[in-house]
């Protein structure tokens, strides 16, 4: 491997560009890799075309960060992604204990066992997963189905069902649950529209989700942020934290399944993951339950795009590509020897370890800033960043500003909007956020049972 | 060891703001005390507080002690509607779009990374065709005049089967489909929607030669009419007028099993798609019905062994002469050197699929055999020979018995 110098370079770039840019609440590696991408088509010196493994340098650095660090402003910002949705509440608590420091590095240690589960189980996934791919590849669709139908009921029961008459009391037990529902559904409806047609301009076609994503999770976070006016306690920065060993295995052990479980299956994220995971395990300290998000949400983002890596010869059909960053970079290189795996793995672990101490440093000064400006201001000016972003993310890819550009970003906008009220119903109705993946997982369910088509034909988008 | 009660006298000695006790005694006295700021006015919300005079005022909105008007905090109940009615009017409204709206019409040559996983909609001339109906699959070529994408469903064979839409090369059709974009698999649109494929037209072929094709007839139906120089082999053929070769493409896949023999030397007339590459130009037929015989007046000139130069590399000729070696392959067939008396020549490669099928073979392995062969010059390793390229091309005349 020629220059692993420079592709090291990059990578560190990539790990410390990472921690400090996904500090700001709702910015997402997917959505910043559009950005990088579509800079690159205009400035090619940006990344080496002799030497494309520098962008995947680049990428993975970002991604390991990412999922250590989006710890921050789920944690201290209530602005959480898919996959941090379940660390908001126990991390809330945390917030409202003074004990801020203490949960963010919880999460964070997480996320670094997580980089050591996958240190030790890497040799199995060249030999487990493709045999495991081969048996379960034809079976995807129901598995997934299973999943979503795990995903609704696990909610149940729910409320208290107190009352005078009988509609009080099933309007109590019900409302929550429907409200979760009818999350679900309008999010499927909305994924298979988005699916089937392109709502975004064609050029943008590599990011059709973007303003779907944004919108569910991070403006409706804001929305809820600005809203809120929560009062945050003094926080106390420790130099130790509440853990022993046998609490770290109890929280290392769910949060390894939940991880690898949406690292491997298309469509399910790191917070059904861990939630299919806490489930299974039934821990109930909360030291645990925030420690297995951290492990499964690193485990999910890097092992997703870790499997990329796996070398194509290993499997039947050519490599396996999960989740949105293989599938952003897929069209650039494939890789394809076992030396570029090892080299990318050597990665993550630097990224890893330099992402966790940045995490102490960024938690600390986060903490400072809190405690000095509301965080509704901040969640302003997180908010303008990010509609900005989406706005012009059509210009950023045309590499020109003109009015057919700025039109294509309003449509942009428009999209974002609607899926902006779709994830305000979780907030407002207190149902679970994890019902805005139906998004996702439910298109690729129908796709998989051959049912897509059909489907598309009967709603007018076929 | 149960803690001891304090006994009546000693705590009615303790008074609460005693000077034994160490607590101050309130500033005012108890009539004087502000009714509205309480002990715990700190714990009360500052919602709850005037503004102004920082009287308790709970939900009033304005305050009965200074009049000042109270702002209050934003109703959720509004977000809730808010949120449910954008909701639901939105996706309606997306929907309402999405069904009215059809994919972008774009030109093949302008598909770049960005475009992954978009809807769009292509036009172009059917330039290639694979069907696998064991599997389901279909997989096309179009082009258009900005370039070729390779088109695919792995499963939808059926579908356009029924729908009676399975293109044939040649067609001109407009689809719609998903761009996939992959570093190794390349730039491919996914055809899963069959209903979208519409054949517009099946254009007539163009009369015209082989020597006159031109940049201009490329992806266009043309009918030229040839000599056959090299019979099939890996699913191609080689015909020619004698100016300029062309390509046959004969796929399985795309023409069906039932190829039609092709002997060198055989006049035929093909109707197909032109398309241009490394080899020049390829006609690519629709089916086996495209190529028919055809009585073409081109004759393959008899040369002497002497006259065969370098001059003549790719050119169709016949030699006679007598066989002077053979030297066997290792995985059967071999070559043979044959002299008329001006020279030699070698007559090879005669592949064991040739060798085996030439009557009266294992005359060709001793001295004196007297052969005709028609083939195309050839030169391996510097050595000029004679490709027959299959055994009817390669004749043994009288068999010479050995002195």
């Amino acid at each position: 491997m020629e220059n692993w110098i420079v592709i090291l370079l990059y990578a560190l770039a990539g790990t410390v560009l990472g921690g400090f840019l996904f500090v700001i609440p709702s910015i997402h590696f997917l959505n910043f890799s559009g950005v990088v991408i579509a800079l690159w088509g205009h400035y090619h010196g940006l990344f080496p075309i002799h030497q494309p493994l520098t962008l995947f340098a680049f990428f993975m650095g970002m991604v390991v960060s990412f999922g250590i660090m989006n710890t921050i402003p789920s944690m201290f910002l209530g602005a959480p992604d898919e996959s941090a949705v379940f660390v908001v509440l126990p991390g809330a608590k945390y917030m409202l204990q003074g004990k801020g420091y203490e949960g963010a590095m919880l999460t964070g240690l997480g996320g670094l066992l997580g980089i050591f589960f996958l240190a030790i189980f890497t040799p199995f996934f060249f030999f487990a997963l493709p045999k495991l791919h081969v048996i379960l590849g034809p079976h995807m669709h129901w598995i997934l189905a299973l999943i979503i139908v795990y995903m609704l009921m696990s909610e149940w029961p729910k409320g208290t069902g107190k009352g005078d008459t009988w509609w009080e009391k099933f309007k109590g037990a019900w409302a929550n649950l429907f409200a979760g529902i009818v999350t679900f559904v309008l999010s499927a409806f909305m994924g298979f529209i988005i699916f089937n047609r392109t709502m975004v301009p064609v050029k943008m076609g590599f990011q059709g989700l973007l303003p779907v994503f944004v919108g569910l999770f991070a403006v409706s976070s804001l929305i809820s942020a600005i809203l809120s006016k929560q009062k945050i306690p003094k926080q106390h920065v420790g130099n130790d934290i509440d853990l022993d060993y046998k609490t770290m295995w109890k929280g290392w052990m769910p949060g390894c399944i939940g991880g690898t479980l949406a690292a491997y299956l298309p469509g399910v994220t790191g917070g059904i993951g861990g939630l299919i995971a806490g489930h299974a395990c039934a821990q109930r300290d909360d030291r645990i339950f925030v420690m297995s998000q951290g492990v499964s949400k690193v485990v999910y983002y890097t092992g997703q795009f870790l499997l990329f890596f796996v070398p194509s010869y290993f499997f039947l059909k050519g490599g396996l590509k999960r989740g949105g960053m293989a599938i952003n970079l897929s069209p650039f290189y494939k890789p394809v020897l076992l030396q570029e795996y090892f080299f990318i793995f050597g990665i993550v672990i630097m990224a890893g370890c330099i992402s966790f101490l940045l995490l102490s440093f960024n938690s600390k000064w986060i903490i400072k800033l809190i405690a000095k400006v509301p965080y509704q201001k901040l969640s302003y000016a997180s908010l303008a960043i990010v509609v900005v972003m989406v706005f012009f993310m059509p210009a950023m890819i045309e590499g020109t500003v003109n009015g057919a550009v700025l039109l294509s970003g309003l449509q942009v906008i428009g999209v974002m909007c609607v899926s902006t009220c779709l994830g305000l119903l979780p907030i407002f109705y207190h149902c679970r956020r994890s019902n805005c993946m139906a998004v996702i997982i439910v298109p690729i369910c129908i796709s998989m049972s051959g049912y897509g088509p059909g489907l598309a034909k009967l709603l007018g988008l076929g | 060891m149960a803690e001891e009660r304090p006994d009546q006298e000693s705590y009615q000695a303790e008074k609460p703001f005693g000077p034994d006790s160490g607590l101050e005694p309130p500033d005012k006295p108890i009539d004087d005390a502000d009714d509205s700021v309480g002990i715990n006015a700190s714990d009360l919300s500052e919602e709850t507080l005037c503004p102004s005079c920082g009287r308790f005022v709970g939900a009033y909105e304005k305050c009965p002690y200074c009049g000042a008007t109270l702002h209050k905090r934003m109703s959720l109940l509004i977000w809730k509607r808010i949120s449910v009615g954008g909701t639901i009017l939105g996706l309606l409204v997306m929907w309402f779009a999405a069904t009215r709206m059809t994919p972008s019409l774009i030109q093949i040559g302008e598909i770049q990374e960005t475009y992954n996983n978009a809807q769009v909609t292509i036009r172009g001339t059917v330039v290639d065709r694979r069907l696998d109906p064991d599997r389901g699959s279909i997989s096309l070529t179009v082009a258009d005049e900005s370039g070729s994408i390779g088109a695919r469903s792995f499963s939808a064979l059926p579908e356009f089967k029924k729908l009676g839409n399975v293109p044939r090369v040649g067609d001109k059709i407009e689809t719609v489909g998903t761009i996939q974009i992959d570093a190794v698999y390349g730039t491919s649109l996914n055809l899963d929607l069959p209903h979208r494929l519409k054949i517009e037209e099946s254009p007539e072929p163009v009369k015209t030669e082989i020597s006159r094709l031109k940049s201009a007839d490329v992806n266009k139906m043309v009918t030229v009419t040839g000599m056959v120089k090299h019979p099939p082999r890996f699913g191609k053929a080689v015909i020619t007028d004698r100016v300029n070769d062309l390509v046959v493409a004969l796929d399985p896949r795309n023409i069906g099993e039932e190829i039609p023999v092709l002997n060198t030397g055989e006049g035929v007339e093909v109707t197909g798609v032109v398309i241009s590459g490394v080899e020049g130009y390829t006609i690519i037929p629709a089916s086996g019905d495209d190529i028919q015989p055809y009585d073409v007046t081109i004759s393959i000139p008899e040369m002497a062994i002497k006259d065969i130069s370098m001059a003549n590399l790719g050119d169709l000729v016949e030699v006679e002469g007598t066989t002077q070696t053979f030297t066997a392959f290792r995985s059967g067939g071999g070559s043979v050197t044959i002299s008329d008396g001006t020279g030699r020549i070698i007559v090879g490669p005669l592949f064991a699929s040739i060798f085996d099928n030439i009557p009266d073979n294992h005359k060709l392995k001793v001295r004196g055999t007297r052969i005709r062969v028609k083939g195309t010059v050839a030169q391996f390793r510097g050595e000029l020979q004679v490709g027959p390229g299959s055994a009817e091309n390669v004749t043994i005349i009288t068999p010479e018995k050995q002195q």
